[in-house]
């Protein structure tokens, strides 16, 4: 069962790759026949990956609780939601983005030790609930910088009028920011619940941490500008543009909460 | 049996010419009848469109183009001699490969379009319809469909915009998720805003004004378009209200102000508005280009966007003149293979007499040396016939010329044109 869930783990990112490079040649040449393999190849990847913790989870480690495996899970949300949204609008020309950074992701899940059992024993629900909110709160917060970046990058080609390849292959601005949006809805709904989940944690022997702590304080920032960030979208009180600007500047400190202000963190260390 | 063509496109006429000899819908049943009753064409298929008014068709008696002109003389002398003037007249290969190239896009006024491969599929229902498709249509016509198909599909020659109209409707496609909810202005009612506004009409089916100064033109064109009409009494109010704007009129002085426009854009809240002025002089201060959430363009920037799609287009010319010129040799090869299966025959059984006239004629071979000579003269002429008939079908040995060496005398079958079989 190990070995499976070992060539499993380390075929999801090769097909991840290869599924992203028939999207660059859509991209590039809007070329129809790898526009299918493509989309074919990124569902075989999003079954893979599922098999993949799947056969983790047979080991009796859910997938999400290494580093590696959360990492991997989240590029998995990342493809697997613009996937849905690329049948329903049928725009496959951006799918090259987020299969790219699943497959990234896939790959730096792999290249560490997913079948490394933790060192302290937590509550197994609420440890899942609370790093399986968490990881799709920062695939919400990925997917809504993503699609912000896109929609800055396609509405200074329309200002500049530079009416090139990016010009042509990127969507409109109102889909690209409606998608920012709803990605970031999610993500403020999912970090929501993974902090709640994190409270209810937090109440476990193992594991005391104070509301003063800077991983704590940090994290209520980013749930509350996420929050403001969303409704002041919803309710039409911010521009696109700048709610683009918003979700990227989110995103960026939601990876320096994950990198940086750790280090200078109780939380998240055994006791 | 040799496809022939005749016609006139934008490629040798004017358009004023183009559209003196095109012919209504109405008027092609009757017109394909008449080619096939004047004696000169024995099928008929007329494509009549706004670029192009072109007869194919099989001549009867072997006179090629000519008799297809001849018979458009009977029916339509002025359009005969227009064509005879500022049109071609092609038979054989160059019959063939027109029309597939015609089919493909290749011949069009913009490169690659693919309405033409909707009308000749029309004009070619038409034709089988009313009765004047034959084998050589029928063979041809779908051929062609189906190369038009590969060229699309294989290249990128459909592919892009490559035109204004079609640059105004990219440009709304960036801006908007969904065209048909997006409500569109125009001011004028001219030429230029009419190519535009049609060309959005097709995908934005929302509210519609046109704004003239002459009211009779402005409704003449809401008309057509479904919409509303109006004067340029509340052009910054309608233009507030809209989401597509095109503008195109002769006003010496801009029509969409900035002083006017700001005030209203502010009940928009961030819905986007697209402002397409195709005026000269322009009809949009460039200041408002500046605006948040409103994007202006001008001709200029359309053309740009027409000309980068052309020239990604005719980069993938030699592609498509490939794969056309392939589907031409293919046609050439299978036409010919058919068209040599009788000579083959003729030849077999003039091969078999002379072998029973040789045997027969030696009385002095007994019973078992017959057999012998048989069986080896049987093997003979197989052999023979096995290296002659594919040089036959695909045209290296003229059947006509070898028959004649064997003096067998040949006729080609006759093709009835009503149903299409062979006597």
């Amino acid at each position: 069962m190990e070995g499976l869930a070992r060539f499993l783990i380390v075929l999801a990112p090769a097909v991840w790759t290869a599924s992203a490079a028939a999207y660059l040649s859509v991209f590039v040449r809007e070329d129809r026949a790898a526009e299918t393999w493509a989309r074919r190849l990124a569902l075989t990847a999003v079954v893979l990956q599922l098999a993949a913790s799947g056969t983790v989870g047979a080991l009796g480690l859910p997938m999400v609780a290494s580093p590696g495996g959360a990492i991997a899970f989240m590029g998995l949300a990342v493809a697997a939601v613009h996937l849905v949204l690329e049948s329903r609008i049928g725009v496959r020309t951006i799918g090259f983005f987020p299969v790219a950074i699943a497959a990234g992701l896939s790959l730096a899940g792999a290249s560490t030790d997913v079948l490394r059992r933790p060192e302290t024993q937590l509550p197994a629900w609420s440890t899942g609930a609370h790093v399986l909110g968490a990881v799709l709160a920062y695939a919400g917060l990925l997917l809504a910088a993503l699609y912000g970046a896109l929609y800055l990058l396609q509405r200074r080609a329309m200002r500049r009028r530079r009416f090139g390849l990016l010009w042509e292959r990127l969507p409109s601005l109102e889909l690209l920011d409606q998608f920012s949006w709803r990605s970031l809805v999610a993500a403020a709904a999912f970090l929501t619940f993974s902090i709640a989940m994190g409270h209810v944690m937090g109440r476990s022997p193992g594991l005391a941490f104070e509301y003063s702590d800077p991983k704590i304080m940090f994290t209520n920032m980013i749930w509350l500008a996420a929050v403001l960030l969303a409704l002041s979208r919803g309710f039409h009180w911010l521009r696109p543009a700048r709610s683009a600007a918003g979700c990227l500047l989110l995103f960026a400190s939601a990876v320096g909460n994950m990198l940086l202000v750790d280090l200078v963190s109780r939380v998240h260390r055994p006791h | 049996m040799e496809l022939v063509v005749v016609g006139l496109s934008h490629h040798s006429a004017p358009l004023a010419l183009r559209e003196s000899v095109a012919l209504r819908p109405d008027e092609l049943p009757g017109a394909l009848e008449a080619l096939v009753r004047a004696d000169g064409l024995a099928e008929a298929l007329v494509l009549s469109t706004c670029n192009r008014t072109e007869i194919y068709g099989r001549a009867r008696d072997g006179r090629g183009s000519a008799a297809a002109l001849d018979a458009l003389d009977r029916v339509r002398p002025t359009v005969a001699d227009a064509l005879r003037r500022h049109g071609y007249a092609l038979g054989g290969d160059q019959a063939i490969d027109h029309l597939f190239r015609v089919v493909s896009g290749l011949d069009s006024m913009i490169v690659g379009e693919h309405e033409i491969a909707g009308q000749m599929s029309r004009a070619y229902g038409l034709a089988c319809s009313v009765g004047t498709a034959g084998p050589l249509l029928h063979r041809a016509v779908p051929r062609a469909l189906q190369v038009g198909r590969r060229v699309r599909a294989e290249t990128a020659l459909a592919r892009g915009i490559a035109s204004v109209a079609g640059a105004a409707v990219g440009l709304a496609d960036r801006v908007f998720r969904d065209l048909a909810t997006c409500r569109l202005v125009g001011i004028g009612a001219g030429d230029t805003v009419a190519t535009a506004l049609r060309a959005l009409r097709g995908r934005a089916t929302g509210p519609l004004v046109v704004l003239n100064r002459t009211l009779e033109r402005a409704q003449a064109l809401a008309g057509e378009l479904g919409g509303e009409s109006g004067g340029l009494d509340d052009v910054a109010a309608r233009v507030a209200a809209a989401d597509i704007v095109v503008a195109a009129t002769d006003a010496p002085e801009p029509l969409v102000r900035l002083r006017d426009l700001q005030p209203l854009l502010r009940a928009r809240r961030e819905r986007a508005l697209l402002l397409l002025d195709l005026g000269v002089p322009r009809d949009v201060e460039p200041s408002i280009r500046d605006l948040n959430g409103v994007y202006v363009y001008d001709l200029d920037d359309l053309q740009a966007i027409a000309e980068r799609g052309l020239y990604a287009r005719h980069a993938e010319i030699p592609k498509a003149e490939a794969i056309v010129a392939g589907a031409v040799s293919e046609f050439r090869r299978r036409r010919a293979g058919l068209e040599a299966q009788p000579a083959i025959r003729a030849l077999l059984d003039e091969l078999l007499e002379l072998r029973r006239d040789a045997i027969e004629g030696d009385r002095a071979l007994a019973a078992t040396e017959r057999e012998a000579a048989e069986r080896v003269t049987g093997r003979l002429v197989d052999k023979l016939l096995r290296r002659l008939a594919p040089r036959m079908k695909d045209g290296t040995v003229d059947p006509g010329a070898l028959l004649e060496i064997f003096g067998v005398e040949h006729r080609p079958p006759a093709v009835d044109a009503a149903d299409g079989s062979t006597e």
